[in-house]
């Protein structure tokens, strides 16, 4: 340690003499003493030179620096001559303000090119050692297991939002302190637990070691740090990890002024993650992640899931390889390269999974970038299969674009994006800006994908321009199904929480002309003929089941009814044929013409509230008959429980009997 | 001549028969379904002490009066029960038996004046289940956002959807049990 100056006033100075003293007992008392940071008041020493035994009692012993005040140490030691050094082994209390005595053992020793204090409380050590003559000597340090606890105030102090729960510390350091300090050594931390009072920061069990130079002056502090993280947890915010055996971690870091600046940051966890970046901290934040090397799925299951999870995004199977960099500033997302290899990710809850996911894309704020590919080799949105497709992006000025429309096959057809920006630095709501056409596509592929029972017909459409928001995406224009030779027009489609709880879907559907027919036989009610038209208004499906919708369904021109049909409209009703000799009447006949058909349904909150073509006595008409023999079909109930029609539909469809319970 | 008479008869029972009529009698809805309590369902069995009955006017007219013309509040049904509903409902009941419960009577999780859960002393719980807290109100705030909308949509006005937000807030303070924390109006914390 350099500047050791110890000043004295009134005191009887010990002769440094190998020797006979004629003294039994040599007292000396210092009004205070400075060695190095350390200050203290008054030094009693009292050596009984017979018996070699030293005590002492230090009071008032300060280390500014660290903010330690007002401890006070006393103890006794057996003081020896050996190898032209004084050796003094013994024992000693220390009290600091306001907490309980501590004891310890300790040896000191003194010659003349080496001052050396040996420390030990239980399984802990402290060991000082400097070199008295040099100026500008180094004090060593080392510490063995020392307890992180014991500097509760002193952390409580430099770092007040903190709470220390455990963790020890070995260290071997080397101190230099003349007008700048500087610390170089190295260091293994086991254990350490904090919580920060907010609850926002916590770590359990972590571990870490490796070398360390710390420079300082009242200027600047300079870290540079070469070692591992070794195991633990750790909580940020609401990213958790639970840290393998070895993660690398390389900083070097500069404090000017108010912030930290990382002018290197790297983290390195093999074969999982590797990251470099540069990172500021403070007046204006900005990280900049140079490298990101991530190996999928164990960069997910260790470090994104967490992040993931509380948006919905838990549950995901992720392979392949993603590699990157980003940078952020003060006003956000500034520039990004995303390349992924062979990346493939699943939803576990069936919502999208896209398949080797191959290319890069480049974005920067404002300025253009060269042209990128993008492929998959397939990709799902729930059940709609797309098959292979290529992207060639560019960023113009700022705003990534597809370069030429994109067209990806859909269950025998396809689906076009004609144009497709995306400016990730815009407001939330205006970044993507595209449009949509499909068409060919097969609805024999579509209803065999949904499990619905097959028919043929084509769907075809396009979708001018997307509006989203707020987890809502509207699709202007609209869908036309080719089908049952008549169309089925779907429009004002608006999809929300499309990722999300309970996504609902709501649109508009009219239906022209359809060939009654072709479609009793497909759905196998048995056969009624005319041609079906009405429209499905203000559909509103909720995962996937309808909630709510206004439907007036009608055949103006006619037709004829099957035997099997009228059965099923009467099951629906429970079974309610008039017994008797109308029965009997009626099953000699196979069919039954009909002038008109008309049923509508309002659903609302599970009840369906019904009407047909005209009020007729108590109930409505849904058929109107014609010729010999007349059949008509009266609807009884305006307010018809919704999920009970719907079961004994299915079962009239598929020609069982439903049983009413 | 029998012969004659009989396909007389047989076609005087046509003719007589040619009018057919079907009656069909639809299931009929229920006429008052008795309105399930969304809150009592998802929180019930918490503690000994019952959800207090309903005695006087509900809260959601008192509140949506002031927003709303008194002749359509009455109409607003904050009782809507789809079947998806009930399954968010079934969803958030085994989220509060199994995570939430305690961490309502720890304080660590309170109530937020719209409607939502927020995590109110993230100190007070270990790091191991800090992380599965923070999950589990993330994705009660999400149930809760989900099923605010669709009574908004199912009541025909999606634009009464704060208005029913803080509607359920008032119903889930009024429900909760002596000890849990909630936002008042202006944003600060009490406990019930």
């Amino acid at each position: 340690m350099t500047g050791k100056i110890v000043r004295t006033s009134c005191a009887l100075v010990l002769a440094s003499a190998a020797g006979f003293v004629a003294a039994r007992t040599v007292r000396v008392h210092l009004d205070s003493m400075s060695l190095g940071p350390l200050t203290s008041g008054t030094v009693e020493l009292m050596l009984d030179a017979d018996s070699g035994r030293l005590n002492f009692d230090v009071g008032g012993l300060d280390w500014q620096k660290l903010g330690l005040a007002g401890m006070h140490l006393s103890g006794d030691c057996m003081l020896a001559h050996r190898d032209s050094a004084w050796r003094c082994v013994g024992s000693a209390h220390f009290v600091m303000v306001g907490k309980a005595k501590v004891a310890v053992v300790f040896s000191a020793t003194l010659g003349a090119n080496l001052l050396a204090l040996d420390v030990h409380r239980g399984d802990t050590t402290l060991a000082l050692a400097t070199d008295p003559a040099a100026s500008f000597a180094p004090l060593h340090l080392r510490l063995d297991a020392l307890p992180l606890r014991w500097f509760e105030d002193l952390l409580a102090t430099q770092l007040p939002g903190l709470i220390l729960n455990d963790g020890r510390l070995d260290t071997k350091l080397e101190l230099r302190s003349s007008d700048k300090v500087a610390v170089n050594g190295e260091y293994t931390l086991h254990d350490l637990a904090f919580d920060s009072r907010d609850g926002v920061l916590a770590g359990a069990k972590l571990g870490a070691g490796g070398k360390i130079t710390i420079s300082a002056d009242s200027k600047i502090t300079k870290v540079h740090h070469e070692g591992a993280l070794r195991g633990g947890e750790l909580l940020l915010g609401s990213f958790y990890v639970a840290l393998p055996e070895r993660v690398v971690l390389g900083v070097d870091a500069m404090q000017e002024g108010v912030g930290w600046r990382f002018d290197r940051l790297t983290l390195d966890d093999p074969g999982v993650l590797r990251a470099e970046a540069k990172l500021h901290l403070g007046a204006k934040p900005a990280v900049q992640i140079d490298t990101v090397d991530a190996v999928f799925p164990v960069a997910y299951e260790r470090y994104a899931k967490s992040l993931l999870a509380p948006r919905g995004l838990g549950e995901l199977e992720i392979r392949g390889r993603l590699r990157g960099n980003v940078d952020w500033t003060a006003n956000g997302l500034s520039a990004f390269i995303v390349r992924p290899q062979n990346l493939s990710v699943k939803d576990k809850a069936g919502r999208f999974a896209i398949d080797d996911l191959n290319g890069a894309l480049d974005w920067r704020r404002d300025v253009s970038r060269p042209a990128t590919k993008l492929s998959w080799h397939s990709a799902e949105l729930y059940r709609l299969a797309l098959g292979p497709a290529e992207f060639d992006w560019r960023t113009n000025a700022g705003a990534l674009q597809l370069i030429t429309p994109l067209s990806v096959p859909l269950f025998g057809g396809a689906i076009e994006l004609p144009r497709f920006t995306w400016q990730p630095d815009a407001a939330s709501g205006s970044r993507i800006d595209t449009a949509l056409a499909v068409h060919g596509v097969e609805l024999a592929t579509v209803t065999r994908a949904l499990g619905w029972p097959e028919f043929g017909g084509t769907l075809g459409g396009a979708v001018p321009q997307i509006h989203y928001g707020g987890d809502r995406i509207k699709f202007d224009g609209g869908l036309s199904l080719a089908v049952f030779d008549g169309t089925i027009d779907v429009t004002n489609v608006v999809f929300e929480r499309p990722f999300g709880v309970a996504p609902s879907l709501a649109a508009d559907i009219a239906l022209t002309n359809l060939d009654l027919q072709r479609l009793t036989s497909t759905f196998d009610f048995g056969e009624i003929t005319g041609r079906l038209s009405g429209k499905v208004a203000s559909l509103r499906l909720v995962d996937w089941s309808p909630v709510a919708f206004d439907a007036e369904l009608h055949a103006f021109n006619g037709g004829r009814l099957s035997q099997r049909a009228v059965n099923g409209l009467s099951s629906v009703g429970g079974g309610g044929f008039a017994a008797g000799l109308q029965t009997r009447i009626l099953r000699i006949f196979d069919t039954f013409g009909y002038s008109r058909l008309g049923v509508s349904c309002r659903l609302a909150n599970n009840v369906c509230h019904m009407s047909g073509l005209a009020p007729s006595g108590n109930g409505y008409a849904i058929v109107e008959g014609r010729g010999l023999p007349r059949i008509s079909v009266i609807g009884h109930q305006q307010h018809v429980d919704w999920p009970t029609l719907v079961e004994r539909l299915k079962a009239a469809t598929s020609g069982t009997t439903p049983v009413i319970q | 001549m029998r012969k004659i008479i009989l396909t007389g008869l047989a076609l005087a029972f046509t003719l007589l028969s040619a009018c057919v009529t079907i009656n069909v009698y639809f299931p009929a809805a229920a006429a008052e379904k008795a309105a399930e309590q969304f809150i009592g369902k998802v929180i019930e069995g918490a503690s000994d002490t019952p959800p207090p009955p309903e005695e006087k006017k509900p809260p959601q007219s008192s509140l949506l009066d002031f927003v709303i013309p008194a002749a359509h509040a009455a109409d607003a049904d904050l009782n809507i029960q789809t079947p998806v509903i009930r399954e968010i409902q079934s969803r958030m009941k085994q989220r509060f038996d199994s995570v939430l419960a305690k961490h309502f009577g720890s304080g660590a999780v309170g109530l937020t004046k719209d409607g939502l859960l927020a995590v109110r002393d993230a100190a007070s719980v270990s790091l191991a289940e800090r992380v599965a807290v923070n999950q589990a109100v993330a994705d009660d705030n999400r149930d809760r956002a989900a099923v605010y909308r669709e009574i908004a949509v199912a009541n025909g006005h999606p634009d009464w959807e704060s208005q029913i937000r803080s509607t359920f807030a008032k119903q889930w303070v009024e429900q909760a049990r002596p000890g849990w924390y909630y936002q008042d109006a202006a944003g600060a914390w009490k406990r019930k």
